[in-house]
């Protein structure tokens, strides 16, 4: 009786493992940003290939502020040596 | 009948078959049949590994000139000109310190992003895709990636340092990271990292793969913490993967010839030299002395790989 009953028995369900939303979103951020550095320096130099030949090689002056790659920097470029 | 005695021995092994007796003959051929199989397997190797092996021990001991000229045979005094090299000390060094510091960055890194990656979340398969870009590149290329953003009057790393308050001024000393021995080997071991990780990265995914999850839910049963699921479940599991990724890193990383020759030429000097990139600079002027250092080389990686299976008693499972 007992064995039959067990035979009959449905398979528990398990339930999907599911992880809080705000830690799967921290995970998948991480996960990202990790993904973004590894391609940037790819994305760097699609973006080299892609300026005029002559902006590449162009120095920067020893005391002057080079292009801007991160906005709204107010730091100044005077040499500290 | 043809005696087995007096067969033909100069004739091929399967025509000395056909020559045996009967009972002989049939138990001959059974016994050499593997060998027609063995055979083009046997030849590629002989071809592509032992033969430029055996041509590399002769040049070791040959006198050449710089134009590939051989003027005899130099015994073993390649190896001794080698020994008595007064940058070879520091070259070796140098070269420890390079596998170790790669390969120990790397392994810990990639054990952390394993992990990272083999969690469940949204857009898991394009982030693990983009993971795979340094692999995927060239080396060389992506060395030199890194030679343009490290550049000292316009390099995007130093831009960014800049912009960070970092780097004070550009095209000084403090903005030439690879003008320096001491930086130069930092940044070329981060690149070997950046390189390295994809692969390590996903040998340890996939160990991950083959962990089964009734383990950790036995292990949470028993009132484990995370921490402790992990130290004495899915590292020991994960141990045979890693050691392959491992043992594969060493050998890439002390093999590793474009990074460095890409980023600094193994300068200032013999600066920023390992052996490998020695042996290409002695090649120019000393191919006996090159072809010294590269059995020597060939040597030291044998021996670190074996050391390092070795202390980790790679047949540990096979034992039991």
């Amino acid at each position: 009786m007992a064995a039959e009953t067990l035979t009959r028995a449905r398979p528990a369900r398990r339930a999907p493992r599911r992880l809080p939303a705000v830690k799967t979103a921290l995970i998948a951020a991480a996960a990202y940003i990790i993904a973004i550095i590894f391609l940037l320096p790819y994305v760097e130099m699609v973006i080299t290939a892609l300026r005029p030949q002559r902006e590449p090689a162009k120095k920067t002056a020893r005391s002057a502020s080079p292009r801007r790659r991160l906005p709204n920097s107010t730091r100044s470029t005077v040499s500290a040596r | 009948m043809q005696s087995a005695y007096n067969r033909n021995l100069a004739a091929p092994f399967w025509v000395q078959c056909k020559q045996l007796p009967a009972g002989r003959g049939r138990r001959a051929r059974r016994r050499l049949a593997p060998l027609a199989w063995l055979a083009p397997a046997g030849a590629l190797i002989g071809v592509v590994v032992l033969w430029p092996i055996v041509a590399l021990i002769q040049t070791s001991m040959q006198n050449i000139t710089p134009f590939g000229i051989t003027i005899g045979s130099a015994g073993t005094k390649n190896f001794t000109k080698l020994f008595h090299d007064p940058n070879l000390p520091g070259i070796l060094v140098r070269t420890v310190l390079w596998v170790v510091a790669a390969v120990a960055l790397t392994m810990l890194i990639s054990l952390a992003l394993a992990q990272l990656f083999n969690q469940r979340f949204p857009g898991r398969r394009v982030a693990r895709w983009a993971l795979i870009a340094p692999w995927a590149a060239s080396v060389m290329m992506t060395a030199l990636i890194f030679r343009w953003m490290l550049q000292p009057d316009n390099g995007a790393i130093n831009i960014l340092l800049h912009q960070l308050g970092i780097v004070h001024q550009f095209d000084s000393n403090q903005s030439s990271w690879l003008g320096r021995p001491d930086s130069a080997l930092a940044w070329m071991i981060g690149v070997a990292v950046f390189v390295s990780l994809p692969f390590t990265t996903y040998t340890l995914l996939a160990g991950h793969q083959g962990i089964p999850g009734e383990l950790y839910e036995a292990a949470k049963i028993d009132g484990a913490t995370r921490w402790r699921s992990y130290r004495k479940v899915t590292l020991p599991l994960l141990r045979p993967a890693f050691l392959v990724a491992v043992v594969i890193n060493i050998m890439n990383v002390f093999n590793s010839f474009p990074i460095i020759w890409e980023m600094t030429r193994g300068g200032p000097g013999y600066a920023t030299n390992t052996t490998t990139v020695f042996m290409y600079n002695l090649k120019e002027s000393y191919i006996g002395e090159a072809a010294a250092l590269s059995i020597v080389n060939f040597i030291l990686i044998l021996v670190i790989v074996l050391l390092y299976l070795r202390l980790n008693n790679w047949n540990r499972a096979e034992d039991r």
